[in-house]
């Protein structure tokens, strides 16, 4: 606590794929407040292949918007702040710029232990290349042709690591072993014993025994059975090694990486932790469900807390720069043209894409590229939620089996939810991405600052809770969406609006349609909700009334009467007229063509 | 605030130094301060395929801990289908029954009672590529080759490359590779095109075994045949249709009628490999420049090319570097420069959408 105190004046720095973004946190009055933040590319690739050559960039930057002298001799970061007001007490970051963790899976059940492994996967930047189950080989009559694959793999030295596991803790060892056996034969075979890491997260009476079939030839870290008993997972000791194996090896590795290190108060984290840290922090100060998705250029992350668990998805190769080829060759052209509210070309959007993926850095300059890019963020967002889905955010919705259960808090960020010309392009975004359903708050991370907080928060847990308390969103918005489906234009929902200072409206929104109330940031308003008999919004009961107060934001009271799941109508012109009307109703039209 | 753009090296003469590795540890053939030519192979490797896992331990229902006084063979040992791996008698002589190999290949690894068999397996020779002299040599993966030339960046290349002299087939940037352009003056030669290049185009410079394409653009539908060719095609500009831009046209013009190295590798991150054309300028050049850092900020008077919107591909100069903030026609705020195009009109561009030269 001591330490904390000494902490007064503090620059954040989160270094993405392609944009690295400071701010400087300081004691303003009687707390700690955003002061400043600035932004520069990324410079991490040649010809300038140092990170520490845009993180100065950016802080001269906040020298200049500030009139405070940050930098001294050689540029070195003054630590701590002096007298006359220069320097700082204190520098955390938090870096995205490095090439994912290559990792192969090996287990014994697939449905058991592989399932837990990636599971355990999740929270870093993986790429997985190989995933080998031994029931899978069994069920090949023994050909074992993933395993052999994975194993020419490891010869060609083409994983980082390799993540193996395999029975509950006091089950049968042998067929673990067997795994282990498999893969230390070719350890051996590949020579340069102790190179390819293998983190072992299976049944713990089998320690011993791998240890010494792979202690020799890998480098081998033995943590936590993933699966201890069938009907309870520990992914967290597993989670750990990826990280620390992520960050030794790929994230330290980062051209001028060393430099920052070199000026931190706290160890540099990945952005996907720090993002998870906040998220939790915030879950924890406001007894909220909170949902979190950051779109980024080469990485999409979603991560949260629902009923008290912490879950994250860090999906490595889902973004909207580096990665947006990989959104196209997984969805195809045709989903992410539907989101377009005019005609485009297959080559042209073809081009648009292709060049940004070659170019990251660059920003839309046309209606149409924007257009384009923003349904691109709705299928990574799509993609990563079906993947979370599938690992850690099954819970259920109550309201509809394949519906996100419901949130009270969902916080946008990534430049391309942030740096949206109009905040409603981010609200249709997070909408149509993520599909809540029920009553819920937008937010976003418009400075790019929570990642940094939840680092922050380790050396200074008051300026990071002060500074995501009254800097660390914009508000949008109040969601009201509704699940269930009926028939297009019938009422789907009657309102009551009673707004704090006296006034209030009835409302009725037919199906299918998107309404915008409004209702400023900082201003409050009871809804009076009465959904007509096939929909719900969000009480697990279809028809059920409800009263609820909600915040205002800088869109508003957001109704969206689509229906969940949200289905676009099939003919083309149909949907492009919905997509038109939508937008009409956010207030996107004259930006639309 | 200075920002640092992306950088498009286009240099009529400096030294260059190239990595050249294997990707899996092998023999390296050359020594430092030799001189290398571009055929010359410098290094070589066995990429092992043709795996193959076989559990004998368990086959034979045998301890697999205290296997290794039954096996017959040992790494490295060629064996044949139907050899006998282990047991058999001979080593065992109270273990009667044998386990034969269910296939040819070579024994890369035995333990644990498995043995692995490599049924093929091919040698990877890695070519100097360069015109040059090893300055390094690092031991088991390959060499730091120096080169003096003239470099040129693409933006996308196909994983291929290449060695010839120089050819234009085009005298304006604005024109497309004709295919019958490509006639027999043009085997062996680097093309350098304009516009963009064709299906039949392609097909023609495959007839004539040209060692490589440099292009502005390429139609996005070409692609999977642009890879299925035996030469690197390089695209200066972009995906589309798109004219190589005038610095990049000049230099290759200056240059034609010299011997080129060209390579379309391409690792978008964690080091950013660019596809390239080195140029092997004459002798009599002096003064060529070590390859260092380029010291280039986005300034006014900075030769820049706008690399997205609607006025992509071409090229101007910054006049003016607001520094506030901007409206971009799509309602963004951001940013950005005025640049005057060649065509003397001057248009504001995000300055995240334009590149330097140097």
């Amino acid at each position: 606590m001591e330490r904390e105190h000494e902490l007064e004046s503090i620059l954040v720095a989160d270094c993405g794929s392609t944009t690295t973004r400071v701010a400087l946190i300081d004691l303003v009055g009687d707390g700690f407040r955003f002061v400043a933040g600035a932004e520069t590319a990324t410079t991490v690739e040649v010809p300038w292949s140092r990170l520490s050559i845009g993180v100065r960039e950016a802080i001269r930057e906040i020298e200049r918007l500030t009139g405070r002298v940050l930098l001294g001799h050689q540029e070195q970061l003054i630590v701590p702040e002096r007298d006359n007001g220069s320097g700082v007490d204190g520098f955390v970051a938090t870096v995205n710029a490095a090439v994912p963790l290559r990792l192969a899976v090996v287990g014994v059940i697939r449905s058991l232990s592989v399932e837990s492994l990636l599971k355990a996967t999740d929270s870093s930047y993986v790429v997985i290349q190989d995933v080998v189950a031994r029931d899978d080989m069994t069920a090949e009559r023994g050909t074992g042709s993933s395993m052999q694959a994975m194993l020419g793999n490891v010869l060609q030295n083409r994983h980082d690591a390799i993540l193996l596991g395999g029975g509950i803790d006091g089950g049968a060892i042998a067929p673990v072993l067997e795994v282990a056996q498999d893969i230390a034969t070719a350890l051996v075979a590949g020579g340069e014993a102790g190179r390819t890491h293998v983190i072992f997260a299976g049944n713990r009476e089998a320690r011993p025994q791998v240890a010494q079939v792979l202690g020799e030839c890998s480098s081998l870290h033995v943590v936590d059975n993933v699966l201890p008993t069938l009907e309870t997972e520990d992914l967290g000791a597993a989670e750990e090694a990826i990280g620390m194996l992520y960050r030794e090896h790929k994230m330290d590795r980062v051209p001028g990486f060393g430099e920052l290190k070199a000026w931190v108060s706290t160890p540099v984290l990945p952005t996907a932790e720090g993002f998870g840290l906040v998220l939790r922090y915030l879950a924890r100060l406001s007894e909220l469900d909170v949902l979190g998705v950051d779109v980024g250029g080469a990485t999409t992350q979603l991560a949260g807390v629902i009923d008290g668990r912490y879950g994250s998805t860090v999906n490595a190769e889902v973004g909207v720069g580096y990665s947006l080829g990989n959104i196209l060759e997984q969805v195809g052209m045709d989903r992410l043209l539907r989101w377009l509210p005019f005609e485009m070309e297959t080559e042209e959007a073809h081009n648009l894409i292709l060049n940004k993926a070659l170019r990251p850095m660059t920003i839309p300059e046309t209606m149409e590229d924007l257009a384009l890019e923003q349904a691109a963020a709705r299928e990574a967002i799509s993609l990563t939620l079906e993947r979370a889905r599938s690992r850690w955010l099954n819970g259920g919705s109550s309201l509809h089996p394949g519906l996100l259960p419901p949130v009270d808090l969902i916080v946008g960020r990534g430049a391309v939810l942030s740096q949206a010309p109009q905040p409603a392009q981010t609200v249709l975004m997070l909408l149509d991405g993520i599909q809540p359903a029920g009553v819920c708050t937008l937010a976003l991370d418009k400075v790019s600052l929570l990642p940094q907080v939840g680092a922050l928060a380790s050396v200074n847990s008051l300026a990071a809770a002060q500074v995501v308390g009254r800097d660390g969103f914009l508000r949008l918005g109040t969601v009201i969406a509704l699940a269930g489906t009926g028939r297009e234009g019938s009422v789907a929902l009657q309102m009551k609006v009673e707004y704090d200072d006296g006034q209030t409206i009835k409302v009725e929104v037919p199906y299918g349609a998107l309404e915008v109330l409004p209702l400023m940031p900082g201003r409050k308003a009871v809804v009076e909700l009465r959904p007509s008999s096939q929909f719900d919004v969000g009480l697990g009961s279809k028809g059920r009334r409800a009263t609820t107060e909600v915040e205002g934001g800088v869109v508003g009271i957001i109704v969206d009467a689509r229906g969940r799941p949200l289905v676009l109508p099939g003919d083309e012109g149909k949907r492009r007229a919905k997509i038109r009307e939508w937008s009409w109703e956010l207030g996107l039209l004259r930006t639309t063509r | 605030m200075t920002y640092h753009p992306f950088v498009t090296r286009v240099v009529p003469n400096m030294l260059i130094r190239r990595e050249r590795l294997l990707p899996l540890r092998g023999e390296v053939l050359v020594t430092t301060g030799q001189r290398v030519q571009p055929s010359n192979i410098i290094a070589r490797t066995i990429v092992p395929s043709g795996i193959h896992l076989l559990n004998v331990a368990k086959a034979l229902a045998v301890d697999s801990t205290d296997f290794s006084r039954h096996m017959r063979v040992g790494i490295g040992d060629r064996v044949a289908e139907g050899d006998v791996l282990a047991g058999g008698g001979g080593v065992s002589r109270f273990f009667g029954r044998a386990y034969r190999s269910p296939i040819g290949g070579v024994v890369a690894g035995t333990s644990n009672g498995r043995v692995l068999i490599q049924s093929s397996s091919s040698t990877l020779e890695l070519a100097a590529h360069y015109r040059g002299t090893v300055i390094n040599v690092m031991s088991g993966l390959g060499a730091i080759i120096e080169i003096r030339g003239a470099l040129v960046q693409g933006v996308w290349g196909s994983d291929k490359e290449g060695f010839g002299v120089l050819k234009l087939v085009v005298d304006d940037p604005a024109k497309a590779i004709d295919p019958k352009a490509i006639d027999v003056t043009c085997r062996g030669t680097v093309l350098a095109g304009a516009f963009s290049v064709g299906e039949e185009a392609l097909y023609r410079a495959q007839q004539m075994e040209i060692q490589g394409i440099v292009v502005g653009g390429l139609d996005t539908r070409l692609q999977d045949l642009v890879h299925s060719m035996p030469f690197p095609v390089v695209v200066t500009e972009g995906m589309g249709r798109f004219a190589i831009c005038r610095p990049i046209f000049d230099l290759l013009q200056a240059y034609e009628g010299q011997e080129a190295s060209i390579r379309g590798t391409i690792e978008a991150r964690g080091g950013a490999v660019r596809p390239e054309i080195i140029i092997y300028v004459p002798r009599t050049d002096e003064g060529a420049e070590p390859e260092a850092r380029p010291k280039l900020l986005l300034e006014r008077g900075s030769q820049v090319r706008i690399v997205r919107g609607p006025h992509m591909g071409e090229t101007g100069e910054v006049v003016d570097c607001p520094l506030h903030a901007r409206q971009l026609p799509t309602g963004a705020s951001g940013r950005g420069v005025e640049v005057r195009l060649e065509s003397s009109e001057e248009v504001l561009v995000a300055q995240a959408n334009v590149e330097l030269f140097g």
